[in-house]
């Protein structure tokens, strides 16, 4: 949700006391993502570029965490905390479709639930981009954080599927499992950035390179928008918890990466420890 | 979640209708709908061309105490069956 829609200083969210320049009171820095524009911009992990869109279910409307609705409440508007002025927010206007809050993590069905992101990303080809995920997956069913665009017979930027192989990109091409393996029931972090030249890389638990491939494609949406919770192929629905969902237009440099990684690993002390870029 | 399945559209719509009655949708927090409608497409199973209601049976939008159990039946993914990941 854009602070100027909601016309809140600066530096507010969390439940915690900040001042407007995003540094809590009392001087001490927070330990929440910070960047320019956003809900904080000075932290202990401060990033130099303003995501895209930023999803942290710790703070569900984008704004203030002591707004959180009790466990168990379907969820309708994932709220953006990024700070872009124009809506980004995740929404679902469908009951049955809802994910389930679960206090600092949305629980995914795998039947149907899913988002719609407003204003989807305009990421053009030849630009770069980041997206960083700290999700979990139920059993050995679909791992499908974020999808490109809408339901339909194809598949985009899946991070990963049900028998562990990871699809990417469009609806004919796929990467192989090679030094990733499935990971049920388990939290992890994951970054899939694209660069200027087109080299697409998946990295899990940091600066593991499981995988690169070339492939032009912008993170942009469509006529419909883009997706999460789904792979965008229609019937595959990721199924268990997402935590956090950032992306960026343009391709992190390896300090902001590990501002990213060591912001997941003190934040969510489940994560298995990750590799430095 | 659990399904419900219906011959016709106009029965279908009633008990959706139905449903967003007893749970207060629209809620005015942004929900605007209960479910959206569905079809059973595969001409070679017996349901096809049955319309499927999803019923929540965990949650906010529980509902699944407004059916019988007898005519709630598990997700088929042979109503709609989807082409096979990639390889």
């Amino acid at each position: 949700m854009s602070l100027s829609r909601l016309g809140l200083s600066l530096g507010l969210g969390g439940g915690t006391s900040a001042t407007s320049s995003g540094a809590p009171a009392g001087g001490a820095l927070t330990d929440e993502l910070a960047y320019p524009g956003g809900l904080w911009t000075e932290s202990n992990y401060e990033v130099s570029v303003q995501p895209y869109f930023h999803f942290d279910a710790s703070i569900l409307d984008g704004a203030d965490a002591s707004n959180n609705p009790s466990a168990g409440t379907s969820v309708a508007t994932w709220g953006d905390r990024s700070g872009q002025s124009t809506d980004h927010d995740a929404v679902q206007a469908t009951g049955s479709k809802q994910p389930t809050f679960e206090g600092n993590y949305l629980d995914f069905d795998g039947a149907n639930d899913n988002f719609l992101i407003n204003n989807p990303p305009a990421n053009a080809n030849g630009t770069g981009w980041t997206l960083c995920v700290v999700a979990y997956k139920d059993g050995t069913t679909v791992y499908a954080p974020m999808g490109k665009v809408y339901l339909q017979n194809a598949y985009y930027l899946p991070l990963n599927y049900s028998n562990g192989t990871t699809y990417f990109l469009s609806g004919s091409a796929s990467v192989s499992t090679a030094g990733y393996g499935p990971h049920f029931n388990s939290i992890q972090q994951f970054v899939l950035q694209k660069d200027t030249s087109d080299l697409v890389t998946y990295y899990l638990q940091g600066n593991n390179s499981y995988k690169t491939t070339t492939f032009s494609v912008a993170f942009s949406g469509t006529s419909t928008s883009s997706l999460m919770g789904a792979i965008g192929h229609n019937g595959y629905y990721h199924n268990g918890r997402i935590y956090e969902i950032i992306l960026w237009g343009s391709t992190l440099s390896a300090a902001d990466l590990n501002v990213v990684r060591n912001y997941f690993n003190t934040k969510y002390t489940d994560l298995p420890s990750s590799t430095a870029f | 979640m659990k399904y419900a399945l219906y011959d016709t559209v106009s029965d279908w719509d009633a008990k959706n209708s139905e449903l967003e009655t007893e749970l207060g949708i629209p809620d005015g927090k942004g929900t605007l709908h209960y479910a959206e409608i569905s079809e059973v497409e595969n001409s070679e199973n017996p349901d096809f061309g049955k319309f499927i209601l999803p019923v929540e049976t965990r949650g906010q939008w529980k509902c699944d105490d407004q059916f019988s159990a007898s005519d709630l039946v598990d997700f088929d993914p042979d109503w709609n069956p989807q082409e096979p990941p990639p390889e």
